[in-house]
């Protein structure tokens, strides 16, 4: 997840929460400049857009997300 | 008429619109519950759409915001987001200066 996130958003501060220690529920922070002009629910789903595969799936069942504009 | 009609029928006719599991009388999840809690302390009056009885609504609402969870609070057609970007407006104020 980490990775992912690290290679979509250069630069930005990244961390990453296993909150069950099952790999299903996540919480994730991303402050980036990337974000500067967007509301947040258009911050999330950039975020969100991500992980779209395991979400789908299930694989990734719960994603809470926090962005920040850096 | 199509499920996205029926959303953007609901949304035209309805200034501040919650889809939520349960009722506001009645919420039938965590998130539903906090997302009208927030509202009510606001409040507002808005209108709810209880996804568990439409089955039509709650997979199309997804679709609609390309937003994946429910609750989902739109204000003035437009999506705000879900209880977690609600909780946050909430205490930055923004929600309230939102719904003003």
């Amino acid at each position: 997840m980490k990775e992912r996130l690290e290679s979509h958003y250069q630069g930005a501060k990244i961390e990453v929460y296993d909150l069950t220690g099952t790999q299903d529920h996540y919480e994730v922070f991303v402050e980036s400049p990337v974000f500067a002009g967007m509301t947040r629910i258009q911050q999330h789903q950039h975020v969100m857009a991500c992980f779209g595969p395991e979400l789908k799936t299930g694989e990734v069942h719960a994603l809470s997300i926090k962005t920040k504009i850096k | 008429m199509t499920t996205h009609e029926r959303i953007d029928s609901i949304l035209n006719q309805n200034k501040i619109v919650l889809f939520m599991k349960g009722t506001q009388q009645f919420p039938m999840c965590g998130f539903s519950a906090r997302a009208c809690a927030i509202l009510q302390d606001i409040g507002v009056q808005f209108h709810d759409v209880n996804v568990l009885e439409d089955e039509e609504i709650r997979s199309g609402i997804k679709e609609y915001g390309n937003w994946p969870t429910i609750p989902q609070l739109y204000i003035n057609k437009q999506l705000v987001g879900g209880s977690d970007i609600m909780m946050e407006m909430y205490q930055s104020g923004e929600l309230q200066e939102l719904l003003k």
